[in-house]
């Protein structure tokens, strides 16, 4: 790098630059309430639990089952975080999670023997679906400057029309045992295939955001469009492929969500996108773009899943659960407000 | 009755690890224009935002017609007679000039829900009147030009019976014959009794307008004088508390080759038939009156907007330039005017916004070295002498001269061969202007060509070897710096001698 202004100015001072302990202390900031609030649900939990001699909530076993309901919502929030943080949103992934499962479903059953083969057609189609109608939201938002709440609102529609039409509304069932191992298989009788994909998602998507070029760049444009584009950033192709990820990782959600069920079911994740959001909200992203990261999702996502199968535990039902679920978003945006 | 309608005294602001206002104070008489000066970060914003009722002081007491008043809220405020104006203005874009200036207030039919149009518009035409001023109260104002906009605030200030008026940087969009109309009108409310605060960073206009003019540093109050027992000089020096050697620090190097080239370049209907070339060791001025198509020019060089025909030559070569990114691949960076909105990410660190235009070169494989990067930016904070107390800090907290520093680095970073500066020092105050000029002359020594864009003619005048002037989308013609004084410049930039240009 060629060096412009070297000491042309005299002996340039500036105060010690305190780095390490800076970022430390933001991180902190911005985690330390959420993880805070986490542990507190737990313990309360826990406490109520006691009084009602139900001890041991506050266990491996909940944290497994907690993590194992949480890894489909957590695929599509890896993706849902990074279209929120460029300032868009996407509505359609409810419907695109229900459409990968039934394709998938179709292939498979479609196809007969030899089963791997098929499964693996049935994937990837599933997956080339999902990239498909995110590249698709992409291309609204981008080259036709389409609002993305809009153009992904059209998507959540039509999509849920054509899972219904190419099933009947019907779903595709009975499927082969071998179909619900993504879904469902233990790896040494204790690690869910489902929890290890969430985690490999989670941990891929907090070094894409806030270790590489792309990652940066998604946060720049997020935070001012104008000011990236002057920055050389190619804002349409960064945001085209953020949709583009968002689809696919949706897909992959639906894959699991369909080995559970044993079925390729049109009905599925019906309002699911609103969940998603949410927990993406109530980890700290900014709906306005710009600010938030996958470690705060995680954490949202696990405040949720706490809460809901906290909830069950000491026997509030569905009902009671969707108020404080409400009550919680809440409790999390007024927390983000207040601090510094 | 007091002097004085507004007395603020010994206001005390403590911000965390600031002391933003200490002790300051501030008297205003009915029907006088009062300036308030200062660089950025002497207090003055923060002192307007607490008589705004935006802000709680910490200690301190503001009078109101000799009363001692509590300001609870910026509606009390407005109620209790004050009334702001910002750069920003607050107006509601769709709605009509009379629906903006009775905003919350509208008349209404008896105590029904229902507005009284009628009444609505004869009291906006009424108001406008007041202050000599011919707009169609039914049109929506995000129609109306900049300085029409303003004109409208002000409406709505007088039809909220305002007695002390402040003005924030009101001339800082304005064209010349914009800011007459403005003058005119401050002139007309001062002799209906209104105190007018009035601040700005153009000083001329201090002595243009202004009846006393109090200065501000560092929070603390400097002093108060009546505008016609002060020089330009003296306020400098009570601005930045020391004499100001130079304000235009002007080096001469050898002029080198050509760098740029621009060849009858234009864009439909925005600018027409541009052609200037650009040296190496030189700096080239580029002014004009607003709307002359001087930042156009600009950001079709740099592939920000579309060009409709025209060629850029870079070292002789011809290049395509056809978006932000081949201007950056070619070496040439533009510094917008509009730092806030284009030229930072406000919400990211100093480290961030440093390295964003070429984070290519602090990349290991996919992934960012922050090692390298911190590395780079420390070493930009040093050598521009950037004053942020860490390169972890969000820019948004930054005053404007450090932010406009921190675009600088950005575009040093990417080893800009042309830079061009879009109205360099707006919003930038005294000190760190001198600063900004100093750094543009160590660029040109070390080998950038350099564009600066201006509206500010000594600017332009002390700094710049060669200065072009735009009228109407054309280049009305070309000075060199000694044939070039203000007269000069003003003849191109209003067209007396386009026609005889060079």
């Amino acid at each position: 790098m060629e060096n412009y202004l070297k000491r042309t100015e005299g002996a340039y001072g500036t105060r010690g630059l305190i780095v390490r302990r800076d970022s430390w202390k933001r991180a902190a900031l911005t985690y330390g309430p959420l993880i805070l609030a986490l542990i507190v649900e737990v313990a309360v939990f826990e406490y109520i639990g006691w009084r009602q001699g139900k001890p041991g909530f506050a266990s491996m076993n909940t944290m497994m089952l907690v993590l194992n309901q949480s890894a489909v919502f957590g695929i599509m929030a890896v993706g849902m975080t990074l279209v929120i943080i460029t300032g868009g949103i996407d509505l359609s992934v409810g419907s695109l999670m229900a459409c990968a499962g039934v394709a998938c479903a179709m292939v498979v059953q479609w196809g007969g023997e030899p089963l791997w083969l098929w499964m693996a057609a049935g994937y990837a189609v599933a997956l080339l679906l999902g990239a498909c109608a995110g590249a698709f939201s992409g291309a609204l938002v981008t080259w036709f400057r389409i609002p993305p709440f809009i153009a992904t609102l059209a998507l959540m529609s039509s999509l849920r029309g054509v899972g219904n039409l190419i099933t009947e509304g019907k779903p595709i069932s009975p499927m082969p045992d071998v179909y619900g191992r993504l879904g469902r298989f233990q790896i040494g009788g204790w690690l869910p295939v489902s929890v290890l994909v969430f985690a490999v998602v989670i941990a891929g998507g907090a070094i894409l955001l806030s270790q590489t070029q792309f990652g940066r760049h998604v946060r720049a444009l997020g935070g001012n469009e104008e000011s990236a584009r002057l920055s050389g950033i190619n804002v349409g192709r960064v945001k085209r492929r953020v949709y583009l990820l968002c689809g696919t990782l949706t897909a992959l959600s639906g894959l699991i969500l369909s080995s559970r069920l044993g079925a390729g079911s049109p009905k599925v994740g019906v309002g699911d996108e609103l969940a998603v959001i949410a927990a993406v909200v109530v980890g700290g992203t900014s709906l306005s773009g710009g600010r938030g990261g996958i470690g705060g999702t995680f954490v949202g996502l696990l405040v949720v899943a706490f809460l809901n199968s906290g909830l069950t535990w000491i026997g509030v039902e569905t009902f009671g659960q969707q108020v404080t679920l409400g009550i919680v978003i809440l409790a999390a945006v007024l927390l983000d407000r207040i601090k510094p | 009755m007091s002097e004085y309608v507004l007395e603020m005294r010994d206001i005390t602001k403590r911000f965390p690890g600031v002391l933003a206002l200490d002790q300051a104070h501030l008297e205003l008489r009915s029907g006088e224009v009062h300036c308030l000066v200062g660089e950025n970060g002497a207090g003055k914003s923060t002192m307007m935002k607490i008589l705004a009722g935006a802000q709680p002081a910490d200690s301190g007491e503001i009078l109101l017609d000799g009363a001692p008043t509590a300001i609870h809220s910026p509606y009390h405020a407005q109620q209790l007679g004050i009334s702001m104006i910002y750069q920003e203005f607050n107006l509601s874009p769709y709605l009509s000039v009379a629906e903006n200036i009775f905003l919350g207030r509208e008349p209404r039919i008896g105590r029904s829900p229902f507005i009284d149009w009628q009444r609505m518009y004869r009291d906006a035409r009424e108001v406008l009147a007041r202050v000599k001023v011919e707009l169609d109260v039914r049109r929506p104002v995000n129609e109306l030009s900049v300085a029409q906009q303003q004109m409208v605030e002000i409406a709505k200030a007088l039809s909220v019976q305002a007695r002390i008026i402040v003005m924030d940087e009101p001339s800082a969009t304005l064209t010349d014959h914009e800011l007459a109309a403005l003058f005119a009108l401050i002139k007309t409310l001062r002799r209906q009794g209104i105190g007018l605060i009035y601040i700005s960073h153009r000083l001329e206009e201090i002595f243009e307008i202004g009846d006393r003019v109090t200065v501000m540093r560092d929070g603390r109050h400097v002093a108060t004088n009546a505008v016609c027992d002060v020089t330009r000089e003296d306020i400098i020096r009570m601005m930045v508390g020391r004499t100001l050697t130079e304000e235009y620090p002007k080096e001469f190097f050898q002029r080198g080759a050509e760098r740029l080239r621009v060849e009858r370049l234009s864009r439909d209907g925005v600018f027409e038939d541009v052609s200037f070339s650009l040296h190496t060791g030189e700096i080239v001025g580029l002014t004009g009156l607003v709307g002359a198509g001087r930042t156009e020019v600009a950001r079709a060089i740099f592939g920000a907007d579309r060009k409709t025909s025209g060629q850029i030559y870079l070292d002789g070569a011809p290049i395509e330039v056809r978006s932000p990114r081949d201007a950056i691949r070619h070496g040439i960076g533009l510094l917008t005017e509009d730092r806030k909105n284009q030229g930072l990410v406000l919400g990211m660190t100093v480290r961030e916004n440093t390295t964003l235009a070429n984070l290519v070169a602090v990349l290991v494989g996919p992934f960012i070295d922050r090692r390298k990067e911190r590395a780079v930016t420390d070493q930009y904070v040093r050598e521009l002498q950037i004053k942020t107390p860490s390169m972890e800090q969000i820019v948004q907290n930054l005053s404007g001269g450090t932010q406009q520093k921190v675009v600088l680095a950005k575009w040093l970073f990417t080893n800009s061969k042309v830079l061009i500066f879009d109205e360099p020092t707006r919003g930038i105050d005294v000190g760190a202007k001198t600063e900004i000029f100093k750094l543009i002359n160590a660029l040109v020594r070390r080998g950038v060509a350099v564009l600066v864009i201006s509206s500010e003619l000594p600017e332009v005048l002390g700094i710049c070897d060669r200065i072009l002037v735009m009228h109407e989308g054309r280049l009305a013609g070309e000075l060199s710096r000694q044939d070039a004084d203000q007269e000069a410049i003003m003849r191109l930039a209003t067209g007396i001698r386009a026609a005889a240009a060079v």
